[in-house]
């Protein structure tokens, strides 16, 4: 698939007139009455700098992008002037509802000012003055393994749909590129987390591998947010709390707090959409609920993944004899039901209550030591 | 001179902490959450709110009683739970994994974290880091009990 300009610009005598009348001195200054808004942003709080929030200023803010974009295809800048022949871009997710929350704009200035760098804010040196042991060090490579699996689909996600949204979106879009670095820095602690041992990575998880592809292939974007910002991102915050409760070292601790924040911005934004969503669109409980309905097997899928549940007993209990195995597990049934419940509550507050419907605290329930 | 916990003494001696080394929290990014810590000690609690904008604590006031729908999250827990986790932070400089707020909170054990809204709740975890080192500017004041 390919798009042509409307001419080969090398070709275009006006062009090339035009370059050379301007290089002359002969400016048209044709842009400089351009008919848009002559606003001021300024900071409304400089501990906080110029943020998106403040440049809510008329035509140029968010609050005043309309619930249907029907005129707006291109990629011209929200409240510039348009002139000429602009290309359609073909957009295919143009009305507010199915993309917006109302914290999107908090969330992408959080999300810069929260940002950490893997090569130099964890105390790596630490894994060589305090080494773990053997069995600790295998079952924290298996889950680092897993974890840049779910990593890679957090990434993957909203690449698949930045370009499909219309710019008019333009804080939505931004957020999304930042949950596209979360996503790459998660991958990179991980990975960077597994091989700094020597002990390698560990084996891929077919059965999550399995359901994510579901997840995040998903048909529209409210159902695939709900799936990858909610189900995903809720389960994600819940490993990472649980790996942070029970680290093994102090690299691991940090790497979870720093992840912990990462993905509970994420099941912020994934909250705040679904709710933004049905407030707009009622009607789309039923299609939603009736998504779940199939969807939320792949829950399953990943807390039951052996390359997960084993792993993080064995971490969770602190090794591999008998005793630390069952307080690994007991421990472990506890994070399982954990997520549920969490997940559970995060979309009743946005509007889909799912405690009668779905089958989920049915089967975590049946799990037992 | 020591500081009683829990009292509003304590948080404006961390607030001045926090405000002091604003190079470490400004590293941390903003925060911006009110939330409630109740401590109970012989069937009694003290409540507290506390509400952070930016980098700083803004304001904390103690209160006869929480009211969850004005506040994120509520962090509530026996005094003995708060001690050992500020006698630790005083020992170590910071709390380790076994005294952190993650940890304590984790299945609702030690501490217990209540909330109103899920999307307050998950304000805990997108700030912990910043909620912990707050905390964890103990280690630089003495505190009586």
């Amino acid at each position: 698939m390919a798009f042509f300009a409307d001419k080969d610009y090398t070709q275009d005598q006006a062009v090339l007139d035009a370059i050379n009348a301007v290089m002359q001195g002969n400016l048209t200054l044709h842009w400089i009455d351009a008919n848009t808004e002559k606003v001021r942003g300024r900071a409304s709080d400089p501990r906080r700098g110029l943020t998106y929030e403040d440049l809510d200023l008329g035509s140029y803010g968010f609050s005043s992008i309309p619930e249907f974009v029907r005129d707006e295809q291109s990629m011209v800048a929200r409240g510039s002037e348009k002139w000429g022949r602009l290309p359609d871009m073909g957009y295919v997710v143009n009305r507010k509802s199915d993309v917006w929350s109302d914290n999107v704009t908090t969330l992408y200035e959080e999300a810069k000012t929260r940002r950490w760098a893997p090569a130099v804010d964890v105390p790596w040196a630490e894994l060589e003055i305090n080494p773990l042991a053997s069995d600790l060090q295998a079952a924290c490579a298996q889950l680092y393994t897993f974890l840049q699996e779910c990593a890679l689909v957090a990434l993957d996600f909203p690449a698949r749909w930045v370009p499909l949204i219309n710019q008019e979106f333009i804080e939505q879009k931004s957020f999304m590129c930042s949950q596209m670095l979360d996503g790459a820095r998660l991958l990179e602690v991980f990975r960077k987390r597994a091989l700094y041992t020597g002990a390698g990575l560990g084996r891929a998880s077919v059965t999550a591998e399995q359901g994510l592809k579901e997840w995040l292939w998903a048909d529209t974007y409210p159902q695939g947010s709900l799936a990858i910002n909610i189900l995903l991102a809720g389960f994600m915050l819940a490993a990472y709390r649980q790996v942070a409760a029970v680290a093994p070292s102090r690299v691991d601790r940090a790497i979870m707090g720093y992840a912990m924040q990462d993905a509970a911005r994420q099941v912020s934004y994934g909250t705040g959409a679904l709710r933004y969503h049905l407030e707009h669109q009622p009607a789309q409980k039923a299609a939603l609920s009736g998504y779940l309905d199939e969807a939320e097997h792949v829950m399953l899928a990943l807390v039951g993944s052996p390359e997960l549940l084993e792993p993080l007993i064995i971490i969770s209990g602190g090794g591999l004899e008998g005793a630390q195995v069952k307080s690994g597990r007991e421990s472990v049934v506890k994070f399982i039901r954990l997520v549920v419940r969490e997940y559970l509550e995060r979309v009743s507050a946005a509007g889909l209550d799912r405690r009668g419907n779905s089958r989920l605290p049915a089967i975590v329930d049946r799990v037992s030591l | 001179m020591a500081i009683r916990f829990p009292s509003t003494d304590y948080f404006n001696s961390l607030k001045k902490l926090m405000e002091a080394d604003q190079a470490r929290f400004r590293r941390l990014g903003f925060i911006d959450t009110t939330f409630g810590v109740s401590v109970t000690h012989n069937e009694t609690s003290r409540d507290f709110v506390l509400t952070f904008e930016v980098f700083e604590l803004k304001e904390v006031r103690e209160v006869e009683k929480i009211d969850i729908a004005q506040v994120d999250f509520v962090i509530a827990g026996d005094a003995a739970v708060w001690r050992d986790m500020l006698e630790n932070i005083r020992r170590n400089g910071e709390a380790d994994a076994q005294h952190d707020l993650n940890t304590l909170a984790h299945f609702g054990e030690a501490l217990k974290v209540s909330y109103a809204e899920p999307e307050g709740h998950d304000k805990l975890y997108r700030f912990m880091e910043s909620i912990q080192e707050f905390f964890d500017l103990t280690s630089q004041i003495e505190v009586g009990f």
